[in-house]
């Protein structure tokens, strides 16, 4: 773990892929990798498992492959989170682990030069999966959650300079409305008793998809973030996110909110 | 634009600080909002209200009136143990730090049939074997015919693959029989119970079925999904198995009998086991208890029998009083013939 954090700060410094003067447009377009880790505070109300509301603060680590072009950008996401969680009267009495990747395609919309601003229309697609284990029994005591959605979205971004060097405030809100879930009813095994033919809940667990509906399902999330192009056209992000997810299947709700702080490392790949 | 900006940047942090809003209140703590929470519970996602015949509203009419927040936390403790008595059911319990009920009467009302003392002292002797958690010793039942004998007492002991693997491919050549001894096997893991039968298995048998509780009414179950037990390990273990058992069988060891039962060179001796076929789920309650009860129901493949009241062995033996006062297992010993004449 120390070796790749040393491998990834020396190429962080040492990498430039291309020495052209780095002008906002430059900086915009091409290929970049975001690695990053931070903290996650995540709020929650499973009421499959427990009357009570939990809070967790977790190690989050995340990776962004972005693609910008003159009048586009694609985003690849992906996000981790794992830790324990307590409640008002008992603490670390759950474990949560949680994982994100979402696909972002967005067109420029409006685009006023003069102030750097770029206003984007797009489309996400998302896929997460969260299991909370409860009180680290042996049988039956992992609360699944899983989800397949789509749905529009926007982002602003601001590049501007400030002594001399070159910033990027960006933000985007995402409001996923269809797709599909799973959210059993029942509380589960572990995914390894399922991989290992131990437990038969997994077709039980899949027969328990739904489409996503306003009636059943709501979830938005939005992330801002200031990215700062180093002369080596790397750069350094701060980003905070923010995770809301609510379903209401019949007897068994959960209701989720995530809030991310990462600091990351930019690398232009191309 | 940059209006645009501030009004996103003003209702995401709106939203954000907002967040708590959205979620549903808890309940609060006091005696009657702690009954009413297991009451409906219980209610939606307990298993087995038809299956035990248990009219549950009755009961919540029954202790709505004797509930009050005025009781003292032990007096309402012993109330709700009360009343989740009623389900007579081994997988439901209320803990709180000064006690944890139960319902045991489901062995406490059989004989023991298993006497640990003598198991120790006259039959693993000194000089047993302790390979992870079984307790092993070898035995010549007739001329150059050995059976290993394993104690597995709890199924919360975590059982490695190789342990097991260990133990087939030390025995499989070498023995005429296994005797693998559950009495007294409360349950645990039931990935274990069936890691371990995994090794008795030559080709895949569906054994079970299992049924979750999938919604608030009474019977509202999901379909039933199949166990399909497959040969496990790099060897199996296919000489005759005797599974010696009693009514202290429960749990994740039920499971193991009904897996092993299925199995054609499996016999299952000793009493009934005591069930709990329903895999518990847990909750947690504003004053910090914690409680857990039934919401699955576990039925016998081959003819739809629901293993929740227990598995009936091959072939029923008791601990004979006049047995057990010279030191002898009428059980083990019960064993020891069975294999011998199948061996023969």
């Amino acid at each position: 773990m120390t070796r790749l954090a040393l491998f990834l700060l020396v190429s962080f410094f040492a990498w430039d892929v291309n020495a052209q003067l780095s002008t906002q447009d430059s900086l915009r377009q091409g290929w970049l990798l975001t690695i990053g880790a931070g903290g996650n505070i995540t709020n929650w109300a499973d009421r499959g498992m427990s009357p009570l509301n939990y809070s967790a603060t977790m190690p989050a680590i995340t990776s962004d492959l972005y693609y910008g072009r003159k009048k586009a950008v694609h985003q690849l996401q992906f996000m981790g989170v794992q830790g324990q969680s307590s409640s008002s009267i008992n603490t670390r009495t759950n474990t949560l682990y949680f994982h994100m990747i979402q696909n972002n395609l967005w067109k420029l919309r409006d685009q006023k030069s003069g102030y750097g601003i770029m206003h984007y229309l797009g489309f996400h697609a998302m896929t997460s999966y969260a299991d909370h284990q409860h009180l680290q029994y042996t049988n039956n005591t992992h609360h699944y959650d899983f989800s397949l959605l789509a749905g529009p979205s926007y982002r602003v971004d601001w590049d501007f300079s400030f002594f001399q060097q070159n910033f990027r405030l960006a933000t985007t809100a995402l409001l996923p409305l269809s797709g599909v879930f799973i959210r059993p009813a029942f509380a589960s095994s572990s995914l390894p008793a399922f991989i290992n033919n131990q437990d038969e809940g997994f077709s039980a667990y899949l027969n328990s998809m739904q489409w996503a509906r306003p009636s059943n399902h709501f979830r938005f999330q939005s992330e801002w973030s200031i990215e700062w192009f180093l002369p080596s056209r790397n750069g350094l992000q701060l980003r905070y996110l923010w995770d809301y997810r609510g379903y209401q299947p019949e007897f068994r709700g959960l209701q989720v909110g995530m809030h991310t702080l990462d600091l990351a490392l930019i690398y232009r790949i191309k | 634009m940059k209006i645009s900006l501030l009004i996103t940047f003003a209702l995401v942090l709106t939203l954000t600080s907002c967040e708590k809003l959205l979620f549903e209140p808890e309940i609060e703590n006091n005696n009657q909002a702690i009954f009413e929470e297991i009451w409906n519970e219980v209610d939606q996602k307990y298993s087995f209200f038809e299956f035990k015949g248990i009219d549950w509203d009755s009961v919540y009419s029954v202790y709505d009136r004797r509930v009050n927040n005025q009781l003292g936390t032990i007096e309402f403790f012993d109330l709700m143990a009360e009343m989740l008595f009623v389900l007579e059911d081994g997988h439901v319990n209320i803990s709180a730090g000064f006690d944890r009920s139960r319902n045991w009467e489901w062995f406490l009302n059989d004989p023991p049939n298993a006497n640990q003392n003598i198991i120790e002292r006259n039959y693993l002797g000194r000089d047993y074997r302790q390979i992870g958690p079984f307790r092993m010793q070898v035995f010549e039942i007739a001329a150059d015919q050995n059976v290993v004998y394993l104690q597995y007492t709890s199924f919360a002991s975590v059982i490695s693959d190789s342990i097991i693997d260990f133990i087939v491919r030390s025995f499989k050549d070498n023995t005429i029989g296994m005797i693998i001894d559950i009495r007294d096997n409360g349950g645990g893991r039931v990935n274990g119970s069936r890691t371990l039968a995994s090794r008795f298995c030559v080709e895949p048998i569906t054994v079970s079925q299992r049924v979750y509780k999938a919604g608030p009414g009474r019977n509202d179950f999901s379909d039933p999904h199949d166990f399909v037990l497959e040969p496990g390990g790099e060897n199996q273990y296919t000489n005759p198995v005797v599974v010696l058992t009693n009514r202290r069988v429960y749990s994740a060891a039920n499971d193991f009998v009904l897996n092993m039962q299925a199995l054609p060179q499996v016999t299952v001796i000793g009493d009934r086991t005591g069930g709990g076929g329903g895999l518990p789920i847990s909750s947690e309650l504003p004053n910090g208890w914690v409680y857990r009860f039934s919401s699955t129901q576990s039925l016998r493949y081959r003819d739809g029998f629901n293993v929740e009241a227990g598995i009936d062995p091959d072939i029923k033996v008791d601990l004979l009083p006049e047995d057990e006062a010279q030191g002898v297992d009428t059980i083990i010993e019960t064993a020891f013939v069975f294999l011998r004449n199948v061996g023969q």
